[in-house]
């Protein structure tokens, strides 16, 4: 009857192994890590290959370094339904899809991050990279464990093709890259960027400043567009209009409703010369976050002169990025641009930002239709 | 000497599993710290009109009441802006049907949670005119809407106790924003029975046993156990031979009792919101439980103060239970009879399928005990086996 104790202890292993299942990955590739490697091959990574194929390869690459039971978790068929379930929100508030940062061992992050550098650029990665940085600096300073590194998340809703369409969707508290490939459109949209600490932080030795770029072209734009009466909206906006909104605090239904919005602004034709470069800045600021093969297509697009043509800017509160209820928007036929300045959450004395990019038609591939 | 030992032994599992209990709380606790951008409203159905519970991110209220209020430390709220606040919000909550307007008045203020997510917790009543169905009503709602264009209001029922949804999960009705401030409330006529809500809660009640695997499991296995002696063997105790009858009446009892008190008492402490744990660790609980009950039923792990086991596991049931039954608006005397109600609903189920397996296990533990006894491994077996994927299922989704 010995066979008892052998059972009692079988099941009792097991339940601790199933509790235990996956929780922590290894700590050694850290974010600062992972940074200085980026910064180390800057010029030699990002070529004008096709991302699409060079996608794929990493794809497969990180995909055949997971177990099974993490490859079931990472790869998801596609449906709308599926891919709208990201969140501005930390994810142990609303789950996301996918595979956690923290369930990967070192040699599954440093493939993951080639991955994410492969079908966005050098500057996607990092752009990532100072994301989770930024989520662990709330950890360390009151956050806790609903924020960290940890808790970002990478999915293939679909199967990795290089004809077939698929989304790569990579999303965490305050970042969400939906990477369409195949699709109607090439799209990295809707795309999420929000960040508090606000600015510069220093965690773990490095210092970040993930949205400087497109903080500072909205700020520039900012102190244009207050000489212009009509580009002012009436009432407050302390969030995003298209944000991740929908019914339980993830994406909204498809197509956003951008008929309804009858405040627009004023016309991109009606600034001057050097402001209307201040708005393709912000543009650039967001688009170029992503492959050159993306890039180049999505930038022909938003910044055709037809576009702009039927191109709007507006703003909201004071003009600047440094007050709660501050907030940009750029619209055209296809951008769709939204910044928003609102309190912190970690740090109530302070700012941080949501913002995000949508493309009208081209939002999950084109898949967003009605 | 017999008595003594009992009397320790009880005492002793109890305080093990609280403790771990209470590693859970410590586990879960501390996890939620992140304000919801939007407002919610509760609406709980009365008689004579419509009790609203608005709870109001101080984040975006400040904007629309046009004084900074998320700057300062929550309890200094109300002691600075406690009057303006009422007149704000009934300058922004109205009722009307009939062509009648409905009187609004500001009940509670409350200021809840802490600095940067901090919400502003206000029961509004709304009480209708005279021989006017307070059952149909327009209502009027722009709190923050009006002035922030981003912000949405979601609106839940969240009691209707005489229309027969009292207790249960609240069931959104509509979303508010900027554009969209008034909708048509229909709660339809009032159901003929008067005791609506306490007969749903009743098959509610039978039906959440029913239809829970898990808590049938759970039950099966300390039920299957029951009319077994337990022997102390030198490798240990073990299960042998049949109760006599009478033994086994109290053992059953016993166990069946204590469980029902467990789960009893957590339901009803869930159901206040006084424990209030997440629901995906309640159910991993659950599994956990059924792990236990599974080498339990192979060998004895209690062989006394069995009661007092099934009592702490089905603590944890209970808390499951609890998911479906919500305290929050019912006055004190409907949230009894809604907790009489579910869980008379739980212990008839119980009752009736107990009636139905007890009778073939005792004649099968009495005729045969080797054919019993392999009866009570191969379940043992298969419960654990069960119990597994549950674990691992719902692990996963932590």
């Amino acid at each position: 009857m010995k066979i008892g104790y052998v059972y009692a202890t079988w099941l009792l292993a097991a339940a601790l192994g199933i509790v235990t299942l996956g929780t922590r990955g290894s700590p050694e590739a850290s974010v600062a890590a992972l940074d200085a490697e980026l910064n180390a091959q800057a010029a030699s990574f990002d070529r004008a290959e096709a991302a699409t194929d060079a996608t794929y390869a990493a794809a497969v690459a990180f995909y055949q370094k997971l177990s099974t039971a993490q490859k079931a978790k990472a790869r998801q068929s596609w449906s709308l339904s599926t891919a709208r379930h990201w969140s501005n929100l930390p994810a142990q508030l609303v789950s996301r899809n996918g595979i956690a940062w923290g369930d990967l061992t070192k040699a599954q992050k440093t493939a993951a991050l080639k991955l994410i550098r492969t079908a966005l650029s050098t500057k996607g990665a990092k752009l990532q990279l100072g994301m989770m940085a930024a989520d662990n600096y709330l950890a360390d300073n009151g956050g806790g464990s609903s924020y960290g590194e940890d808790s970002y998340y990478i999915a293939f809703l679909g199967t990795p093709s290089t004809s077939d369409f698929w989304v790569l969707q990579i999303t965490g508290h305050h970042l969400t890259y939906n990477i369409a490939f195949n699709g109607t459109y090439k799209s990295p949209t809707p795309l999420f960027l929000g960040v508090e600490p606000k600015a510069a932080f220093t965690q773990d030795g490095v210092q970040y400043d993930p949205m400087v770029s497109q903080r500072t072209a909205v700020s520039n734009l900012g102190a244009a567009l207050t000489a212009y009466s009509g580009a002012k909206l009436s009432g407050t906006y302390s969030d995003l209009l298209f944000g991740a909104n929908g019914s339980g605090n993830i994406d909204g239904d498809c197509p956003r409703s951008y008929s309804h919005v009858s405040d627009h602004g004023l016309p991109y034709a009606s600034l001057s010369a050097a402001h209307q470069t201040l708005v393709k800045a912000v543009i650039r600021a967001y688009v170029n976050t992503q492959s050159s093969e993306y890039v180049s297509d999505l930038l022909g697009a938003y910044l055709d002169a037809t576009a702009l043509a039927q191109t709007y800017v507006a703003y909201a509160g004071t003009g600047t990025v440094t007050r709660s209820g501050d907030y940009f928007r750029i619209e055209g036929p296809r951008v769709w641009i939204e910044f928003s300045v609102q309190r912190g959450v970690i740090f109530g004395n302070d700012i941080h930002y949501h913002t995000i990019w949508r493309d009208k038609v081209g939002d999950y591939g084109g898949q967003c239709v009605s | 000497m017999a008595v003594s030992a009992s009397a320790d032994a009880r005492p002793w599992w109890w305080s093990r599993w609280i403790g771990w209990l209470w590693v859970l709380v410590l586990i879960t606790s501390g996890a939620q710290a992140h304000p919801m951008p939007e407002s919610r409203v509760w609406i709980d159905a009365q008689p004579a009109g419509l009790r609203l519970t608005l709870q109001l991110p101080l984040t975006r209220l400040e904007f629309a009441f046009g004084q900074p209020l998320a700057e300062d430390v929550p309890s200094k709220v109300l002691s600075q802006h406690r009057e303006a606040l009422v007149r704000y919000l009934l300058a922004h909550v109205h009722a009307r049907s009939a062509q009648q307007d409905w009187l609004v008045e500001v009940s509670e203020l409350g200021v809840n949670g802490e600095a940067g997510q901090a919400e502003l917790e206000a029961v509004l009543w709304l009480q209708a005119p005279e021989r006017v169905d307070s059952r149909r009503v327009t209502l009027f709602y722009d709190v923050i809407t009006h002035e922030v264009r981003t912000h949405r209001v979601q609106v839940f029922l969240r009691q209707d106790w005489a229309g027969g949804q009292g207790a249960q999960p609240p069931r959104p009705l509509v979303q508010l924003d900027t554009a969209h401030t008034e909708w048509g409330l229909d709660l339809g006529p009032v159901p003929s029975s008067a005791v609506a809500s306490v007969r749903t809660l009743l098959i509610q009640g039978a039906w959440h046993i029913a239809e829970g695997a898990d808590h049938l499991l759970f039950l099966a296995l300390l039920v299957l156990v029951a009319p077994l002696r337990a022997v102390r063997k030198d490798v240990g105790w073990r299960w042998e031979g049949c109760l006599p009858a009478v033994h086994r009446w109290r053992r059953m009892a016993w166990v069946v009792s204590a469980f029902t008190l467990g789960h009893s008492l957590t339901l009803a402490l869930g159901s206040v919101g006084v424990l209030n744990w997440p629901a995906a660790w309640v159910e991993v609980g659950v599994a956990l439980t059924l792990i236990v009950a599974a080498v339990h039923a192979w060998q004895p792990v209690w062989h006394q103060g069995e009661a007092g086991m099934a009592a702490t596991l089905g603590l944890v049931h209970g808390m499951a239970f609890s998911a479906s039954l919500s305290g929050a608006g019912l006055s004190v005397g409907q949230w009894i009879q809604a907790l009489m109600a579910f869980n008379l609903g739980i212990e008839l189920m119980q009752l009736a399928l107990l009636a139905l397996v007890v009778p073939v296990l005792w004649w099968g533990c009495h005729r045969w005990p080797p054919g019993y006894d392999r009866v009570r491994q191969m379940v043992s077996l298969g419960g654990g086996v069960m119990a597994c994927f549950w674990l691992w299922e719902r692990a996963r989704m932590l």
